[in-house]
């Protein structure tokens, strides 16, 4: 069995845009999408800004028996297996692994509310607040009929599906699975981001800059579709770009903060370099987990430089948080399929908000505009609370 | 596939440790008994009594769920029987897969109580990164200090067959060495409330039970240099979707991995509930593959449901029943119900299948041997 895996489909939901074509437009022209929340009462919070998703009509779509965060799964799920030449019309062994942060949270919250009120919880609340209801409802909506499989390693967890499902095709246990990230913004999820205190008060994210004043969670949903080279070839879908490998671990160093030598994202990267057969040298670009907080560039930038050497001074290496935020159990996807899209369009996307270089982030940021290059492949890294780390290698459809 | 385990820790309402769970299982003493929820409602479940994790862990902590807390106290017994202090494993090469379908809830509706009390600007910033789903794999990796491949499912009833089966494929393609792999479900007045208006507990579901359950496992390579005696190996994988028949699937799929018949199977470990229909096929859909007369067990009839545990747990009574024959009371299908009809049994099995089920169609299966 042949270890790379084909990525044929791709779909998303988020502040950035819903549907792969507006999302990277945004990403690709550094526009900033994050804003004043709008359905919480920010008078309520410290944090006032994050990447709200809008434009998203869930009731019109059929979909209200489902929790927000579910419905951007669907969606983000729904457009990658309607995407490319083929539509992945045989869905009976396809498997979903949905990850995420937190699932239906507005669910859960609704939940523990009744329970702390001692009212009796209405039927199926419980249910439904659990992770697995979301992979089971959309599996159930999208007739799927593989595995469904829920995970969750917190702000990593949409690498962490993707690389688990590209696990299950290359084991053989699928030939097609689906990849999602996704969460949404609940008032019990921001009041939870917020106490974690690492999120922007000045309202923007300066991934990089020696003034960046923290992060700012978004929402959303990504969705790829993996499959065997084989598998995509026989029914004839297109090859938008490889897996090559992925690698994820934990810093078993402390639940709310990175170790500041970066060890873990530097062997979640080495870990990925082996899956994937490459050499440091091999890589041509970094989309970087960036997150603008004061300890994770810094940090990240000490792993990216362990883990590739000198070629991580002569690659470019972006954030793409500035426009769309941190997605949260979504990120690892955003960032997936724009470092696949860069690929694609060899155009790798602008690290925004760059003003004032810092020393200690002196990797090649691709500062405010985008740039051109021709990169076959890119190594995208995401970290999240719980010491999480999972690094994917994708590579463009003709790299080997 | 050959993947040793040789090292268990199990915590569970029957019992804490290998001796005292065993020997309650195979005298079939079951742990499941009516519970009073706070608003007088009674509900059947199996609690774990008298757990304190000072019993396993020296260094206090500030803050533990009580789910992170089970976990914690299985690994210790795993870890300890596995010999590490004495012959340790390389921590880069140490992996960690855990299963979970409750995750931290008690500390979720903690944070949830606080800040209807205090407003999102004043909840407690401690309790919130227990309340992720991952927390529990995080606390034990920081514990243990793993830093090898690391995974967490949340998949319900199979999440524990799912994270054992991770942890064999990557030991198998040589990413680690060896691997800590199991699950953990703790109970709380919430989940217990919300189950019976669910209808998936109480008289029109099963009784939930407590318990975690962990595996140290590695390669037959890391085994000999560390000179660790393997109780049983992980022959072989299979995982299947759908209806009931994925029992079935998952069987002859992890029987083909294994190199094996599904007629050799000699004992099976169901994730049997006893509850009604779904269970009934269960058992009807495994009779179609395996030896007539091949037992079938249902620890869950005496530990309660453990959700992602149940697998773990399965699979551990397997490992021990590899060296002495010795399982817990089989069940059969008594005009359509799931009894214990029989006492412990003696059988000199080569291989057990462990079939892990979800009432989404899901399964897995797992076949061990010594």
């Amino acid at each position: 069995m042949a270890r790379d895996v084909a990525i044929t489909g791709m779909g998303v939901v988020s502040c950035a845009g819903n549907g792969v074509a507006v999302f990277w437009d945004t990403v690709a022209a550094g526009r900033c999408e994050l804003g004043a929340l709008t359905r919480l009462n920010v008078s309520e919070f410290s944090y006032p800004v994050g990447g709200e998703v809008r434009g998203f009509d869930a009731p019109k779509s059929g979909e209200s028996g489902l929790d927000l965060a579910a419905q951007f799964l669907l969606a983000a799920c729904r457009e990658a297996l309607g995407g490319g030449q083929a539509n992945l019309e045989s869905r009976h062994d396809c498997a979903i692994i949905a990850a995420t942060n937190f699932g239906s949270a507005s669910v859960l919250e609704r939940f523990l509310a009744d329970a702390a009120a001692g009212r009796r919880p209405p039927k199926g609340a419980l249910t439904a607040s659990l992770l697995k209801s979301d992979a089971e409802s959309v599996a159930l909506k999208l007739g799927l009929g593989g595995p469904k499989v829920a995970m969750s390693l917190s702000c990593a967890s949409g690498n962490a599906a993707i690389i688990h499902a590209a696990q299950l095709v290359r084991d053989g246990v699928v030939p097609v699975a689906l990849a999602a990230g996704y969460d949404a913004i609940s008032r019990y999820v921001w009041s939870g981001l917020g106490v974690l205190r690492v999120m922007s008060q000045k309202g923007v994210v300066r991934p990089f800059d020696r003034d960046r004043s923290g992060t700012l969670f978004s929402e959303g949903a990504g969705a790829l579709v993996l499959e065997s080279r084989e598998h995509a070839a026989a029914r004839g879908a297109r090859v938008m770009a490889l897996f090559l490998g992925g690698g994820m671990n934990n810093n078993a160093y402390h639940m709310a903060h990175s170790q500041e030598d970066g060890q873990g994202i530097r062997d979640s990267m080495l870990m990925a370099l082996e899956d994937a057969g490459l050499s440091a040298e091999q890589i041509d670009h970094v989309n970087a987990h960036g997150t603008a907080t004061k300890l994770n560039d810094p940090t990240e930038t000490r792993a990216i430089k362990a883990a590739l050497g000198q070629r991580a001074l002569e690659i470019p290496v972006n954030s793409i948080k500035g426009t769309v935020g941190h997605g949260m159990g979504a990120a690892g996807s955003f960032e997936a399929i724009a470092s696949i899209m860069a690929l694609r369009e060899g155009i790798i996307p602008p690290t925004i908000n760059f003003e004032t270089p810092d020393p200690e982030c002196d990797l090649d940021c691709v500062p405010n505009m985008a740039r051109r290059a021709a990169a076959k492949t890119v190594i995208s890294n995401s970290a999240g609370i719980g010491g999480c780390n999972c690094a994917v290698i994708f590579a463009s459809e003709d790299f080997r | 596939m050959r993947i040793a385990i040789t090292g268990i820790g199990v915590v569970s309402a029957i019992g804490c440790g290998r001796t005292e769970f065993r020997e309650n299982l195979l005298e079939g003493v079951g742990a499941i008994e009516s519970t009073a929820l706070p608003d007088g409602t009674l509900v059947e479940a199996a609690l774990i009594k008298g757990f304190d994790l000072k019993n396993y862990v020296e260094a206090k902590k500030v803050y533990l769920d009580r789910n992170s807390a089970l976990a914690m106290g299985a690994t210790v017994l795993a870890m300890r029987e596995a010999g590490c202090k004495a012959a340790p494993v390389n921590p880069a090469r140490l992996g960690l897969s855990t299963a979970t379908t409750f995750g931290n809830m008690a500390t979720a509706a903690a944070f949830h109580q606080k800040l209807v009390e205090k407003g999102p600007r004043l909840a407690p910033p401690l309790i919130f990164p227990h309340a992720y789903a991952n927390a529990t794999n995080s606390l034990l990796s920081i514990e243990f200090g793993v830093r090898g491949p690391n995974c967490n499912f949340n998949s319900g009833f199979t999440a524990g067959a799912h994270a054992i089966a991770w942890a064999a494929g990557r030991l198998a393609e040589g990413r680690a060495d060896a691997f800590l792999a199991g699950g953990t479900e703790a109970l709380c007045p919430e989940i217990l409330l919300g189950g019976l208006s669910d209808g998936i507990f109480g008289s029109e579901g099963f009784a939930p039970g407590e318990a975690a359950a962990m595996l140290f496992m590695e390669t037959e390579i890391s085994a000999t240099k560390r000179s660790a005696t393997p109780l049983a190996f992980i022959k072989g994988m299979g995982f299947s979707s759908g209806s009931l028949d994925s029992v079935a699937s998952a069987i002859d799929r992890a029987v083909r991995a294994a190199g094996i018949s599904a007629r050799t199977i000699d004992v099976a470990i169901a994730g049997i509930r006893a509850s009604g229909r779904i269970d009934c096929g269960q058992v009807e859909a495994m009779r179609k593959v395996l030896p007539a007369d091949c037992p079938i067990i249902a620890p869950q009839v005496f530990t309660g449901a453990t959700f992602a545990v149940s697998a773990p747990i399965d699979v551990i009574i397997a490992a021990l029943a590899a060296s002495d024959g010795r399982y817990p009371p089989p069940i059969k299908l008594v005009d359509g119900e799931i009894r214990v009809t029989e006492e412990a049994i003696n059988k000199n099995a080569v291989n057990t299948a462990v079939v892990s089920v979800d009432p989404n169609g899901d399964a897995v299966a797992l076949v061990i041997g010594g």
